[in-house]
């Protein structure tokens, strides 16, 4: 029984002019103590998706036109503000990309700590304990000497930390990492993702880590979610998505990333622009513009789910298993 | 010809422009409604607004006055529009000399740049926080209610806000490459500052000015209210409401007619300031 | 931080100096002064009140007195009423003006912050949009309007309330409303744009994720931040409600230091005046360095810049 299913959620936001699509029948689910990586470009819908798991999106112009979202036997999408609340922070925590823009830069760090421990039967010394101990665990040094701390008298390092600690304190069964290592250097980014492998790994929580780093996706997850204009396109193991993509946009997301050694010649990329979902419509493949394979059918209508072992993908034209 | 064209297209901008926008729209054409009453109605009215008629005495809005009359008998149509006439004059004139002021030395101030800016706008801000109504209070005290007194006190006290912005402006455009220009083919400071710095600066001048006007009405009323400002026979908007207040049991229209019309100009020419900060100045 | 905060008082003290040497000259500078009875006065007692007032000395002395005077917190004798020194008629007003301002304040606090967060979490409804048109003519009406509208409305053509004087606690009622009014609506504006800016800030959605409920959200996480640019605001409030409450006195006949103070500019009494001016520009300087020091309290980086 996987811990958390997205099934078939449409949604777009409302403009002036229209309705934006954002999530077109989008389909994914995590088990526990899995890991999941997504990748796709901006505006791929990645971080939507959770965010709208979590009830974050600003309500005022977005609308949830159909689908559900089953966590722990519930539909989230049906539940009250209270009950959402409830999970929220307590069974799924989230970290966000820039540690600076989330934290609170007028309550120190304790106070924004000790906000993660819902109301338990712990006495304040003992959340304090557990706040110091986590803190430690995350690689914080110094914490009780910190503790005190504003975050803008923290490194960017340790405010990802403190973060990071914010989101197990409360005893989650799954994180959601949202661009966790997008604004950080590449030493920093390294501890990071040990850090996550880590938390998998010895406190069995599972994790949704989103990206548009395919590196940094590949060494810590177990299975890969290829996302692209509001829409899962591939799913598979890491080895799957990497050995044996299936979905040319995945080829194209591989070929793109620099390999050392290959200075001098012309960095690949893939030609055009991220889709405009109000003119290819979601009844087409939204790669349709720029895929080297495009055929009439692929600008009528969106392909079924095909399967290949492992893999779930959609398109007209998967690239062969060689 | 094309002068004629060119005149004939720049009205014509002028009003595409005023109409542009809901709250140019309604504003410029309430303003103007008022403005147009102002100019004419004493004109055309057969009544003066300063002769008592002492048997008349305070009565209620009829056919024959419209607004009704004072406790002296006279017209309260043609007293509201002279009252009228002399708060938008002040409100003009006043606003003049704090452009006046506040353009030049905000234009100094940024230009000199260094310690002498900073000096300059220290001043400023040691100055700004202060309700300024009290200096010019003092100085109605001390010179006599005269008129033109008025307009420069209550000038001389806004100046603060156009100096800041205008030294803004002339901060950022000092280094421009039309400056450097025109500093290199000899042109003297006094030149610089006030053909090329100060047109620059336009756009926000014009939105201060639209804000300015308003404010400087109110005080001017707020004066006149305590019997500070226009004096008798002359009369203001505030003045009338004064009296408006000491008769309020006689006859509710005589303070009731001056404070709609001091509301709806001041409305109106809030909805200007409005919608002209929203074309010119949208950053803000 | 202290070497803000020293600048600050040292700028205080600076310009509290210049507008009582400005207020001394401008006065100096006027004809008329306390003889300006049509009595002709022997010349013994002539020269008694001139020496009373010290008007025999030459003009750099007067001020030197004037100014160790003021240090000391005596503001002098009244010109007008001369057995009255104006400390005692500035404080006797005082007490009511202050009253009357600070429940004013106090109102528009209570109405205007609570209604500016509503407005503010809920963006753009049908409530939002009544509140920022209620505001809207709030802050355009001018109080020598809405004080006589009131009266005739709940004085006049509702007798419930009394139109002017300060005998019952009932006849604060329309005044403190009146002068509040303005503020409200302002200060409503202020908490709006305040809380709608913080709440744009990424740290609110981080607080949303971990759970927390609205008004923990509201209080804890948002309201420092929010509160902001209402806390800037509060100096020049002050002011105004100071000047503001110089047409509610004669509106509303009430006998505050506005009333002395426009009397006193009716009248020619200098003293009075000068005296009214150095204590209100006291004032207003004190309450601009207090909310200076709020504001620094209320944003921990600034104490590191």
């Amino acid at each position: 029984m996987p811990l958390l299913t997205i099934k078939n959620l449409t949604t777009s936001f409302k403009e002036s002019d229209g309705l934006i699509p954002i999530l077109v029948d989008l389909s994914y689910s995590i088990g526990t103590g899995e890991v999941l990586g997504i990748v796709g470009e901006s505006g791929s819908g990645k971080t939507m998706s959770v965010k709208t798991v979590l009830g974050l999106c600003p309500d005022k112009d977005y609308r949830i036109q159909s689908g559900s979202i089953l966590f722990s036997g519930g539909d989230l999408l049906t539940l009250n503000g209270k009950y959402l609340r409830s999970i929220r922070g307590r069974e799924i925590t989230m970290i966000f990309q820039d540690a600076l823009s989330a934290l609170n830069p007028y309550l120190t760090i304790r106070t924004q700590l000790l906000e993660a421990l819902p109301d338990t039967n712990l006495s304040k010394a003992e959340k304090l304990h557990k706040i110091i101990e986590t803190l430690h665990w995350v690689g914080f040094a110094d914490a009780e000497d910190k503790i005190s701390s504003y975050p803008f008298e923290l490194s960017g390092g340790m405010r990802q930390r403190v973060l990071t600690a914010m989101a197990l304190l409360p005893d989650p069964k799954l994180i959601i990492a949202d661009e966790p290592t997008s604004s950080i250097d590449a030493t920093l980014s390294k501890q990071i993702l040990s850090l996550f492998k880590k938390i998998n790994v010895e406190k069995n929580i599972s994790i949704i880590f989103i990206s548009h780093n395919f590196g940094h996706v590949a060494s810590v997850s177990n299975r890969i979610l290829v996302m692209y204009g509001g829409r899962a396109v591939e799913v598979d193991t890491t080895d799957g998505v990497l050995t044996t993509p299936a979905h040319p946009y995945t080829r194209a997301l591989l070929d793109s990333i620099p390999v050392a050694g290959s200075s001098g010649t012309a960095l690949p990329f893939i030609p055009g622009d991220p889709p405009d979902l109000r003119e290819i419509g979601i009844n087409a493949c939204p790669f349709y513009p720029r895929c080297r394979f495009v055929t009439n059918e692929c600008k009528s209508s969106f392909p079924d789910k095909n399967t290949r072992n492992t893999k779930e993908f959609f398109c007209y034209h998967p690239l062969s298993q060689s | 010809m094309n002068t004629n064209q060119d005149k004939r297209s720049r009205a014509l901008q002028c009003i595409t422009f005023m109409n542009s926008n809901i709250q140019l729209r309604t504003g410029t054409i309430i303003l103007v409604f008022f403005i147009v009453c102002a100019l004419l109605v004493p004109i055309v009215s057969s009544y003066s607004f300063y002769k008592n008629d002492l048997d008349l005495g305070p009565v209620s809005p009829n056919a024959a006055h419209l607004f009704g009359t004072d406790d002296l008998g006279r017209d309260m149509l043609v007293r509201c529009m002279w009252g009228l006439r002399i708060s938008l004059l002040i409100g003009i004139c006043a606003t003049s000399v704090s452009l006046f002021i506040g353009v030049i030395y905000g234009a100094i101030a940024g230009y000199a740049g260094g310690r002498a800016d900073m000096l300059m706008m220290r001043i400023v801000d040691m100055l700004y926080a202060y309700p300024f109504i009290f200096f010019v209070i003092i100085l109605m005290v001390v010179f006599g209610k005269n008129i033109f007194l008025l307009f420069a006190a209550l000038g001389a006290v806004q100046w603060l806000t156009i100096s800041r912005i205008v030294r803004g402006q002339v901060l950022s455009l000092k280094n421009r490459d039309f400056i450097k220009a025109a500093r290199i083919s000899g042109c003297s400071t006094l030149k610089i500052i006030f053909l090329h710095l100060i047109p620059n600066c336009f756009g926000p001048i014009i939105v201060y000015t639209a804000m300015t006007v308003p404010t400087v009405i109110m005080e001017e009323s707020f004066l006149s209210f305590l019997g500070l400002g226009v004096q008798a026979p002359m009369a203001s908007l505030g003045s009338l409401i004064s009296d408006g207040v000491e008769y309020m049991e006689t006859g509710a229209w005589i303070l009731f007619f001056p404070g709609a019309i001091l509301c709806l100009v001041l409305f109106s020419l809030n909805f200007i300031a409005e919608g002209l900060r929203q074309k010119i100045d949208p950053a803000r | 931080m202290i070497r803000m905060i020293i600048s600050r008082l040292f700028q205080s003290l600076v310009t509290l100096f210049l507008i009582v040497t400005f207020s001394f000259f401008m006065m100096r500078i006027a004809p008329g002064g306390p003889f300006d009875s049509e009595r002709n006065l022997p010349p013994e007692i002539e020269a008694n009140i001139m020496a009373k007032y010290r008007l025999d000395l030459p003009i750099m002395s007067q001020y030197v007195y004037y100014m160790s005077d003021v240090a000391k917190g005596d503001l002098g004798l009244s010109f007008r009423y001369q057995d009255h020194t104006v400390n005692e008629l500035i404080f006797e007003g005082a007490k009511v003006s202050f009253t009357l301002g600070a429940f004013a304040l106090l109102f528009a606090l209570i109405v205007g912050v609570p209604f500016g967060i509503i407005g503010a979490r809920r963006e753009e409804s049908v409530l939002d949009h009544m509140i920022v048109t209620t505001t809207v003519f709030g802050i355009s009406i001018p109080n020598l309007v809405l004080g006589p509208v009131l009266v005739m409305l709940f004085a006049i053509l509702l007798p419930v309330f009394p139109a002017g004087g300060l005998d019952s606690v009932r006849s604060y009622f329309l005044p403190v409303l009146t002068l509040s009014i303005f503020y409200m609506a302002y200060i409503t504006r202020l908490t709006r744009v305040g809380f709608i800016g913080i709440g744009k800030r990424e740290f609110v959605v981080t607080a949303k994720a971990k759970g927390l409920s609205e008004p923990a959200i509201i209080f804890r996480h948002m309201f420092r931040g929010g509160i902001l640019p209402l806390v800037s605001f509060l100096g020049p409030a002050a002011a105004g409600i100071l000047t503001g409450s110089i047409v509610i006195e004669k509106i509303f006949q009430i006998p505050g230091i506005g009333q002395h103070f426009v009397q006193g500019a009716l009248n020619r009494d200098y003293t009075l005046v000068m005296g009214v001016v150095v204590f209100y520009s006291a004032l207003i300087i004190t309450f601009n360095f207090i909310i200076d020091l709020v504001y620094l309290a209320l944003d921990p980086q600034v104490k590191y810049r």
